[in-house]
C-alpha cells in the first residue's frame, strides 16, 4: 500500500518550483511470485488506485493500472565459497489494463494503451559484518520500451483534449538503483535503495477538436530516488516492511513522497 | 539517459566485484551469508524499489 503526493516540481534545470494543487494517490499493489523451477518464476504485479486533487475532484472509483506479467531467470546461481553472486534476468511485458481513453475525467488516465516490453538484470550477494550483522545488496537496471501504439480519442492520459484523434506512445523508460539491508538481528532489518529513473516523452500524433495537425514529443524526465524503510520478519516466510521513498533531485518531474507498507509471505 | 547508463555501469561494477558473497533470493537456508556455521539465516521481505522487493514505484511505467 503506498500513498503518493507530489511536494513541488524539478524543471528542465533541476530547479524546485511549488505545486498546487497536488495529485494525491493511494495505490495498492500485489506482487505475486510463482516459482515454476529452482531458478525460473514468473511474477505479476496488479495494481489498484484512487486519486484525488484538492479542487479538482478525483478518479471515478477504483482504477485498475496495467498489468506487468515477467519471468525471472536466475541464471548464475551463487558460489559462496567462490566469491559469486546471484544474478538474475527479467523479462515480460506490461497489458494495457489501465484507462487511457475517451476518459470521463483527467485523473482516471493511469494507463498508457501500449504493451510495453520490460527487461532487467539483477545482482544479489551478502556480506557478513561484524557482530554476525547481515548486510544484503542488491543492484538492478530495468528497461522498458512500448511494443504497440495506442489509439486515443478526446481525453487521455497523454494530455489530449475532447475531439482530439491520433495516436500515442510512451518514451523508452528505465531505473537503475541499488539496495542495501542491515540485518540488526534475524528479525529485524534496515533497509535503504537508492535509485535513478530516465523516461523518454511520449510521442502525440494526431488531430485536435479543430482538426488541427498535432504532433508533439513530451519532454524527457529524470529523478533520484531514495527510499529506507524497515522490515520485521517473524519467521522466515511472514514479514512486513514500512518506509518512505523521496525523489531528492532530478528534471522534468514532481518531487515525489510516497509512504509505504507492506506484508510479504511465501507458500 | 546517459548519465543513468554511467550509473548503471557503476552499480554492476560493484556488485560484480569478487568480494561479494551470493546467495539466493528469498529467505531459503541459503540466504543471509550461506557461511555452514552460521546458525541462524538472516529473514528478509525484501526493500521497497528493487524490482523482486515488496512493491513497485511509481505505478504502471515501472516495476
Amino acid at each position: 500500500m503506498m500513498y503518493s503526493q507530489p511536494t513541488g516540481y524539478l524543471d528542465a534545470l533541476g530547479n524546485s518550483h511549488p505545486l498546487h494543487p497536488r495529485q494525491q494517490t493511494v495505490t495498492s499493489f500485489t506482487l505475486y511470485k510463482y516459482s515454476i523451477l529452482d531458478t525460473l518464476s514468473v511474477q505479476t504485479t496488479p495494481s489498484i488506485s484512487y486519486g484525488w486533487k484538492r479542487h479538482n475532484g478525483s478518479t471515478s472509483g477504483l482504477k485498475l493500472g496495467d498489468l506487468p506479467i515477467d519471468l525471472m531467470w536466475r541464471f548464475l546461481n551463487a558460489r559462496p565459497e567462490r566469491y559469486i553472486p546471484a544474478l538474475s534476468l527479467f523479462a515480460g511485458v506490461s497489458m494495457p489494463t489501465g484507462d487511457y481513453s475517451r476518459l470521463g475525467r483527467t485523473q482516471d488516465g493511469i494507463g498508457t494503451g501500449t504493451y510495453v516490453f520490460r527487461a532487467a538484470l539483477t545482482e544479489q550477494s551478502t556480506y557478513t559484518l561484524p557482530g554476525q550483522h547481515e548486510l544484503r545488496l542488491r543492484v538492478w537496471g530495468t528497461f522498458r520500451r512500448a511494443l504497440t501504439t495506442a489509439r486515443l480519442r478526446d481525453v487521455t492520459s497523454y494530455g489530449t483534449d475532447t475531439g482530439f484523434r491520433g495516436k500515442g506512445q510512451p518514451g523508452m523508460s528505465g531505473q537503475s538503483g541499488f539496495s542495501l539491508e542491515y540485518g540488526v538481528n534475524q528479525k529485524w532489518v534496515l533497509a535503504m535503495d537508492l535509485a535513478r529513473d530516465w523516461a523518454n516523452g511520449a510521442r502525440v500524433r494526431g488531430y485536435d477538436g479543430k482538426g488541427k495537425s498535432v504532433d508533439f514529443t513530451r519532454a524527457s524526465t529524470g529523478d533520484w530516488l531514495i527510499a529506507p524503510a524497515i522490515e520485521y520478519s517473524w519467521s522466515p516466510r511472514f514479514g512486513v516492511i514500512a518506509g518512505v521513498s523521496a525523489y531528492f533531485a532530478g528534471h522534468n518531474t514532481g518531487t515525489v513522497i510516497s509512504p509505504q507498507i507492506a506484508f510479504n509471505s511465501v507458500f | 539517459m546517459r548519465s543513468g547508463h554511467t550509473f548503471l555501469a557503476l552499480l554492476l561494477l560493484i556488485g560484480s566485484l569478487g568480494v561479494a558473497r551470493g546467495e539466493d533470493t528469498g529467505n531459503s537456508l541459503a540466504s543471509g551469508s550461506q557461511v555452514p556455521d552460521v546458525p541462524k539465516p538472516q529473514w528478509y521481505t525484501g526493500s521497497l524499489v528493487s524490482p523482486s522487493g515488496a512493491l513497485s514505484q511509481k505505478g504502471v511505467l515501472a516495476w
